[in-house]
């Protein structure tokens, strides 16, 4: 190394954890997750390798450290919740879930390349844990156990994670023809005797849709299912406080 | 798109109509019943392949600790399993997504028939 590099390299000790997270992505932004590496890192952070490894002893814990920041950038970022009724917030909240995770590139990009980035860690627990605290005194005036809300809740994170990272990876395959382009392509080439109902569709394309609008039919559905299963009261705020968390069940069928 | 898959979609969407939906309507729900079960699949595979035991109990240490400060969530019959994914959940929000189609549209009736309880038990969309 010449002397030159040597005199501009950083005093040793002052790096820390969340300046090397920062940096690492600023780097994934501008190169993709491919173009990062330690080496890569500690240039940008005119550091020495050796003390990036300090922080992080290989890529792949950097990378989660940093999937746990944008996850726990994600649910800051989130409204906090009103007064309304059960269906208004459930909607609202996994609505807006659904849009703060479109927008954090940075943590979708790194759940698909590293699916391990999707499993939750005892880091992002704490602020989990008092979001699903939360969440639960959304249902404190219907009659549902903290069990069942929390069910329903996993439901809802799950679809909403899901069809987040569908989005991106259809966005990724794309070049001059949409899936659903692709697919009306496919239904105008059968004969209109055999295959009856995809002929008769008018937008037959949103059958492989991953559309906001395909997200929001889903999540109403959802919702209303919620509603319709466990006979959920439709206004919040009239009824006595805390049967979430009681043990109540009256859910109509069993699974 | 495979001949193969074109008619599974067909047969799905027909279904969806001699229950009472039009075409249209069809489509809607089944790219719901889809979209949902790919989304859950998703998430539940990648975890899967994934997952890493010691972390699970990591993170049900760290939760217990904290839900003693969250009366909500320290009501939660078997807290440890609240992480979990699987086909008991998956199931749970086909359900819901059966009930909430039948309750926007009062035609449909799950458990009416042999292939409306196929929709409810997922075997027409996996």
């Amino acid at each position: 190394m010449s002397p030159a590099r040597k005199a501009t390299r950083r005093a040793r000790g002052s790096l820390n954890e969340d300046e090397i997270l920062s940096a690492a992505a600023a780097i994934i932004e501008r190169d993709g997750i491919d173009g990062l590496s330690m080496p890569n890192l500690a240039k940008y952070l005119n550091a020495g390798v050796m003390s990036v490894y300090w922080y992080f002893h290989s890529k792949d814990e950097l990378l989660i450290a940093l999937a746990d920041r944008a996850f726990l950038d994600v649910y800051t970022r989130l409204p906090p919740l009103s007064d309304g009724s059960w269906e208004e917030e459930t909607i609202k909240q996994a609505t807006a879930l659904h849009r703060e995770l479109r927008k954090n590139a940075l943590y979708l990009q790194l759940s698909r390349a590293y699916p391990r980035c999707l499993i939750l860690r005892p880091s992002v627990i704490p602020v989990l844990a008092q979001r699903l605290e939360d969440e639960l005194q959304v249902f404190r005036h219907v009659d549902l156990s903290a069990s069942d809300a929390t069910r329903l809740l996993a439901v809802l994170a799950s679809y909403v994670r899901g069809f987040a990272l569908m989005q991106v990876g259809a966005e990724g395959e794309r070049n001059h023809h949409t899936a659903e382009q692709a697919f009306e392509a496919s239904v105008s080439q059968l004969s209109p005797a055999k295959f009856p109902t995809l002929r008769a569709a008018s937008d037959v394309g949103a059958v492989v849709s991953v559309s906001d609008e395909s997200f929001d039919t889903c999540l109403r559905l959802l919702v209303a299912g919620m509603e319709s299963e466990f006979e959920l009261a439709t206004h919040g705020g009239e009824s006595s406080p805390a049967s979430v968390g009681r043990g109540r069940r009256t859910r109509k069928r069993s699974t | 798109m495979t001949p193969f898959i074109l008619r599974n979609v067909e047969d799905s969407l027909a279904l969806f109509v001699r229950a009472g939906l039009t075409p249209d309507q069809a489509v809607e729900a089944f790219n719901a019943f889809s979209s949902y079960t790919r989304a859950f699949v998703l998430v539940e595979h990648s975890i899967e392949a994934e997952g890493d035991e010691r972390i699970r109990q990591l993170n049900s240490v760290v939760l217990k600790e904290v839900a003693a400060d969250l009366p909500m969530v320290a009501a939660i019959e078997n807290l440890a399993n609240i992480q979990a994914l699987g086909d008991d959940l998956y199931r749970f929000g086909l359900q819901l997504l059966v009930a909430g189609l039948c309750r926007e549209h009062p035609l449909l009736q799950p458990g009416r028939g042999t292939k409306s309880s196929r929709i409810a038990t997922g075997e027409m969309v996996k």
